[in-house]
Parts: C-alpha cells; structure tokens; sequence
C-alpha cells in the first residue's frame, strides 16, 4: 500500500495513493505522526502532502534503504494512530469594505460569473467547513478542499504582480488565503486581518494541516480593529 | 567590538547560513547558502561553526569596509594595552573567501582565496571580477550578528525575514560581527588545496531518478541524458531554468502532478518540457513532475553556474 521513493540522497517519499480524499490525507497525518514518534536520527523535516509524506534526511547520518526498512516496520501500527480531533478555526474575512475599495477587488466578477448576487456568494463562502489538506507555496499558505463549486471561477488570465497579505481568493473549485504579499493569479474576493505567518509570533503559523477553518464574514470596522491588533 | 560597513551591494549579496529548517510542513523554505559547502569551509577556515552565518554574493562582489576592534571574550586588559601601545594598526577580524573566484582585494591587493586572512580596521574589501563560478562567500570570525529568526540567519527574500532585515545588502549597511577567541588565522595557516572544488569541470551531473521518471517514455530519457542545457538568465536563488531541446513526456499523465514535496536539486518538467532545478529558496511543494534529484555533492557546481553557462546530466 506504502510506496517509496527516493528524492536523491537526502529525502525520501512515501506515497500513500495518487487520489485526493480525506482518509489517504488522514493515512499521511497518521503516518507522520507515527514517524515522529521514533525520533528516529538523522530526520530533518517533513514535508505532508495531499497524499504523500516526504521525510527529508542527513545523508551522513542515514539513508534511503535504512529508513525505509524502519517506516515499513512501523506501517502496521499505523491505523491504530489516534488522530486529535480537528479543531475548528475561525477566519474573519471583510468580503467588501464601506471605504476600503481595495478588498475583494473580484467579488463582483465572481458573483457575475456564476449568476449570483455578491452577498449569495459570501454566503456560500463562509458557510462551508474547509479541511487543511496540508501547506505549501508560500509560509503559511493552506491548500484548502471543501468549496462550494456553485461560486468556482477560473483564475485570473493574467496574474496581479502584487496581492496584499491576508487576501482571500478563489482559483477553479479552490479557495486560500495569501498568508504573504506575494504575486498570484486568484480571484480575490476579501481580506482576512489575521496574520496567518509572522516569524517574531509564537506560534510563528496560525494552522496546520488537518486543522478545519470556517470563514466569518465581518464588518469594516472590526476587520480594522482586528488587524490593529495583529 | 568590529562591524562591516557596506559602502556597496554588488547585484545580490545576501546573509546565508545552513537554511531554516523544521518548518517545511508549514510551507516555509529552507533558504540558506546556495553552494553550502563552500559556506561551510570559509566558516571553518575563520574558526567559525561551519554554519555561522557569512555573506553570499551573486556575480559581482559588495564593498566592505572593516571598522572596529575584535572583542576577544578571553583578553585581558593587559595584552589589549600592549596591543594598542605597540601596534599601529588594530585587528578587526578575519574573513575567508570561498566560491566562485570574483578576485578579491584587501586596500587594492590580491588575496587569496580558501585562506584565512586578518583585516585592521580601516581596511576595505573589493572585488576585481568575476573569473569563474557565480556564488562567492565571505566569512568573518565570530560570524555576522543579526537576529536569529525561526533558528537561523538566512535571508527569505520572498517573506522579508532573515537576515539584514530580510533584504539584499546596500551601501550604509552596518553589520556587528559576533567576538571571537579562536585565532585560527595566525599568519602561517597554510592555504587549504584538497577542499578546493573544481567548478569548471564539464563532467555532466549526476542524478537519480524521481518518482515522476516513468512519465518520460525513451525519447524523452535520452533527450534528458544527451542535451546540453543552457542556464536561463531567468534563474534565481529558488530555482535555475534551462533552455535546450524540450524533453517530451508521454500522453495522459500530463506534467502535473498532485501538489507534494521538492527538495534541493529536484529537477521538475513544467508544461513547456523544459526542466527546473530548485535551489535554497525553493517552495517546499511543487505540481510539477519530479523527474530526477541531482545527488548532494553535485549541488555546489549547479549553485555556480550563471546564466548562459552550459550543464548536462548522467545517470548514476
């Protein structure tokens, strides 16, 4: 069922499944756990994915064939890894501002593109539960499954040289936060003022992966009065 | 105590030591040194730990000038009244230079590279040009003192962290260097050979195959193995882009992959069927097809390579 790879000399994948579901990420969040419980020398970092575990290494403390002989000892205990129960977070997001004209800057395109007013689509996107499946792209970012494909839209035909931190997009059946200023092609339709990354914070990330986030639509005022806070 | 003076950047000198690591599952890069052993052998030579951070420079060098007085934490006042009465200049560190050959020059004269050399006070480093490589590190005893953030030194351009205030130096920077009490750069240090490497050999790359390789069918494998790629002038610390003759991958599965984990020296075949090295910024997850990971010791000669350089590769 496991499959392992070597990513050179000094990483190794482990892939549970080419699919995306809930169990084969579950299965990656167990396994991960399960390693880290060994503490076994010479691991690095770990890098879960969707459906993969990379478990990065020290080549002169040990190596490919060495760890995969320890993780296949260790797959039978896997199942029995008893995964904390998601928390469920909240994320308040300013859909569109009174004043603050920058916010959402394609909320109405969105509703547009998919024949809906912008307040059915705010509705949409904050009432859905959004599993974590696991972070990448830019510190702090969440890929993100459980969107609503009533309010899908493409991304953008050519993308924005700069989208400010905290931004809420949509891309195809996605949705994310830019945890950074970053460039990026999504349709964005609100700012969270949360800081989803900030290195000087403990903890430096506010999620992680398996965590549960719920969108909270709020008014201009405290999302300023929020991000003061930041 | 003793602290550079930038009076100038050159293209891209940032500060680097071995990379942040353990928070990869929270998407952040690991950074640090793009060629990390020669990082490591200007630290060691300046009687640093080899992870100390020290300065990366890109194709052209920084101008630094050298202020201060080393704070030894084990002198005594004493010797420091001998040394101020008797000698006419005062020592301010000891650097070492490794990688690339940019040569360097301490007040207008050559110095020596791979060796560790004191600098007074009032002494300016300079760089005549660069005559191989692309990466030079500079090292200085007790390493430079900047805030550690999330473990390490390391410069992430991309989020601003690390570093000197998470950005490539410029001219009026002032960086502290750390005290130190090993001088391991007494005068008659022999010049280290062995650890010198070859960057100008044309031995191809050595890789080993990634776990999206059976998406190559046989054309696509000896267009990979037989064609000399040219380093794009569209390449940076996160990763290097080649040009050359596209490699062609088989029908259905596409160039895509679920997004998952890259490593350093992960080679990636976007759409367009030219391949991606990621470097020491690399985004820690990729949607590209991992066709092969170039072995660790062969790093350092990719992180000198520039644009316009040629590179080809060989199965181990």
């Amino acid at each position: 069922m496991l499959k392992y790879f070597p990513s050179g000399d000094s990483a190794i994948i482990v892939k549970a499944s080419d699919q995306i579901s809930v169990e084969i990420n579950n299965t990656i969040r167990r396994l991960l756990t399960r390693v880290e419980m060994e503490s076994i020398p010479g691991i690095t970092d770990f890098i879960p994915s969707y459906n993969e575990l990379m478990i990065c290494f020290n080549p002169s403390l040990t190596g490919f064939h060495k760890l995969v002989d320890t993780i296949r000892s260790l797959e039978p205990s896997i199942a029995d890894i008893h995964l904390p129960p998601s928390t469920l977070k909240e994320v308040p997001v300013l859909y569109k501002g009174d004043t603050l004209e920058e916010i959402g800057p394609d909320l109405e395109d969105v509703a547009r593109f998919n024949k809906l007013s912008v307040d059915e689509v705010i509705k949409i996107h904050s009432s859905a539960t959004y599993l974590v499946y696991m972070l990448g792209f830019t510190p702090g970012f969440c890929y993100l499954g459980g969107m609503d494909s009533r309010i899908a839209m493409p991304r953008k035909e050519s993308p924005r040289l700069k989208i400010p931190e905290g931004s809420v997009g949509i891309a195809d059946k996605q949705t994310g936060i830019y945890p950074i200023e970053s460039p990026g092609g999504w349709q964005l339709i609100g700012q969270t003022p949360l800081k989803l990354f900030n290195p000087n914070r403990q903890p430096e990330f506010l999620f992680q992966i398996g965590d549960t986030l719920r969108f909270k639509p709020i008014s201009e005022n405290e999302f300023l009065k929020l991000k003061q806070e930041q | 105590m003793a602290e550079i003076i930038i009076e100038k950047g050159g293209m891209l000198t940032t500060i680097q030591d071995c990379g942040r690591h353990g928070y990869q599952r929270y998407g952040m890069p690991v950074s640090g040194a793009m060629d990390l052993p020669a990082l490591q052998t200007a630290n060691t030579l300046v009687g640093n730990s080899a992870g100390a951070a020290a300065l990366e420079a890109t194709l052209t060098g920084p101008e630094i000038l050298f202020r201060g007085s080393c704070e030894s934490a084990s002198s005594d006042n004493f010797l420091q009244t001998l040394i101020d009465n008797f000698h006419p200049v005062t020592l301010c560190t000891i650097i070492a230079i490794t990688g690339a050959d940019m040569q360097p020059c301490i007040n207008g004269r050559p110095i020596e590279m791979y060796r560790p050399v004191k600098v007074n006070s009032g002494d300016r480093l300079t760089f005549t040009g660069l005559k191989n490589g692309c990466r030079t590190y500079i090292a200085f005893a007790g390493g430079l003192d900047v805030p550690m953030v999330m473990g390490s030194r390391s410069t992430y351009l991309r989020a601003k962290i690390g570093g000197l205030e998470g950005r490539p130096l410029k001219a009026g920077d002032v960086i502290p260097l750390g005290s130190f009490t090993n001088l391991a750069g007494n005068k008659s240090s022999p010049k280290i050979t062995g650890i010198i490497p070859d960057y100008q050999t044309k031995r191809p790359i050595r890789i080993i195959p990634g776990p999206e390789i059976q998406r190559l069918d046989f054309e696509g494998i000896r267009t990979f193995l037989t064609t000399e790629y040219t380093v794009s002038a569209n390449s940076d610390r996160m990763g290097l882009r080649l040009d050359g003759q596209p490699i062609h991958i088989k029908g259905a599965e596409g160039h895509d992959i679920i997004s998952s984990g890259v490593s350093f020296g992960t080679i990636q075949l976007p759409g367009n069927g030219l391949p991606i090295i990621l470097m020491a910024d690399r985004q820690t997850t990729g949607g590209y097809a991992r066709i092969a990971n170039i072995l660790t010791e062969e790093l350092p000669r990719v992180a000198q390579l520039k644009p316009g350089d040629k590179i080809n590769f060989a199965s181990v």
